[in-house]
């Protein structure tokens, strides 16, 4: 999977916030924050990653048992899958 | 964020007064004198601003408001707007929507801000002409509105009220209703920015006007209600502080010069960014603050300084002083208190 390239995540004030680049109604109602393992999992999909490469990257990134993030990496995918920002 | 963005010197929030002319001449209006061409040749160009965003969202910008004057009085305004939506911040647009034309919505529908802000200034032709001056407008705003409508961009209304539309305001809401969407109205008339003289005072709500029309609004008594409880509960000390607002700690404002500002109400204190650069103004607009006296003893020892709207910019264009008080808003503040605090 890849996340869609029409949007930039800026890291502000102590916040990261997804900022879509061509039109800033898709699918957001409001300011998308992410906090900092999403942001990492964002960053990672700038290229094609699978779900298992993912939960590699964050396992060994915050030292954490595969299953937790495992569960993080499902986690995020479903929410971005709902909010249409990302590429299966 | 505002809080975070102002301890760590962030500027979050700017706003660009792409022009300051308009084709409306409403008469309570804080910004505009004349559209003569001299105004226009110092105007910065189209460019100039995007680099000036570029730059300040290298230092932390994320909000942005394009304002004016009218922003579609300029007909370079897509070759500003375009460019910026590609940069990563999160653009608002503030009009008078009398000048959208089905090219124009079209072109922000591809291309979306996060908001669009349009001015309302009256319900009816007569209200609303009698404040703009210009003949048509009225029907040249609901236009744009429906035409922004039709694109499903995301618009809301406002309006300032006066002693010219205030009866107008239920009628407003009705026409904001009708076409689904938020609506808000401020009843803060000030003076000019520029100190020229202007008649902007002669279309206020007294005093007592304004505090009955908050009394009279749901939200704006559910407002007051809740602010006061908590109130009730905490010791609240009043700010010494001139600017206790994000003014010169988050936010910013850049008129059509390319000149930095407090913000939009406030030309002051006007650092070059084409001249300076962005980084070396922004650190102009914090010197500028921490350089402002205190509060006058009268306003930082007052005991309605919960209920008091003070602001620097109005004690600066009414008093040409920061941190006095305003006599306006000192009888708000006193006929607040008596309305919400019912026990005194």
């Amino acid at each position: 999977m890849i996340r869609k390239s029409n949007f930039v995540l800026r890291g502000v004030a102590g916040e990261f916030v997804l900022v879509p680049l061509k039109n800033q109604l898709v699918n957001l109602n409001s300011i998308l924050t992410f906090n900092e393992s999403a942001a990492y999992l964002w960053e990672l999909l700038e290229n094609d990653c699978t779900v298992n490469e993912l939960v590699s990257f964050l396992s060994n990134k915050y030292h954490i048992a595969s299953s937790d993030a495992k569960n993080d990496v499902e986690f995020f995918i479903k929410q971005m899958k709902k909010l249409d920002l990302i590429d299966m | 964020m505002h809080l975070n963005a102002a301890k760590d010197s962030i500027p979050l929030s700017g706003s660009f007064e792409l022009t300051e002319r308009c084709n409306l001449h409403c008469k309570m209006c804080y910004v505009c004198s004349s559209n003569s061409s001299n105004l226009k040749k110092l105007e910065l160009c189209s460019s100039t601003w995007v680099d000036i965003a570029k730059q300040a969202i290298d230092q932390g910008m994320l909000f942005l408001t394009l304002t004016g004057g009218e922003i579609f009085y300029r007909p370079d305004f897509f070759d500003i707007y375009l460019p910026i939506t590609q940069l990563g911040v999160i653009i608002s647009l503030f009009s008078n929507g009398t000048l959208i034309t089905e090219e124009i919505a079209l072109k922000l529908a591809e291309n979306s801000p996060n908001r669009i802000e349009i001015s309302l200034y009256g319900a009816s032709q007569a209200v609303y002409e009698s404040i703009t001056g210009i003949p048509g407008s009225y029907r040249s705003c609901c236009s744009g509105i429906e035409l922004l409508l039709k694109y499903k961009l995301p618009v809301s209304l406002k309006t300032t009220l006066t002693k010219l539309n205030r009866h107008e305001l239920d009628d407003m809401r009705r026409m904001a209703k009708d076409w689904d969407i938020p609506f808000v109205a401020g009843n803060l008339v000030s003076l000019r920015r520029d100190l020229q003289e202007s008649d902007s005072d002669e279309y206020r709500l007294s005093p007592e006007e304004c505090v009955n029309m908050e009394a009279s609004d749901i939200e704006s008594f559910e407002y007051w209600e809740e602010k006061i409880e908590k109130y009730n509960k905490v010791i609240v000390k009043n700010n010494l502080q001139v600017f206790d607002c994000y003014a010169g700690k988050a936010s910013f404002s850049v008129n059509y010069q390319g000149e930095m500002n407090l913000c939009t109400l406030l030309p002051q204190p006007s650092i070059s960014i084409p001249t300076e650069g962005f980084d070396r103004a922004w650190k102009g607009l914090k010197e500028f603050i921490n350089k402002t006296p205190s509060l006058s003893p009268s306003c930082s020892a007052c005991e309605l300084a919960f209920y008091c709207p003070k602001c620097p910019a109005w004690s600066y264009t009414e008093n040409r002083v920061f941190g006095s008080p305003v006599q306006y808003l000192c009888e708000i503040a006193k006929l607040r208190k008596e309305i919400f605090c019912k026990g005194g």
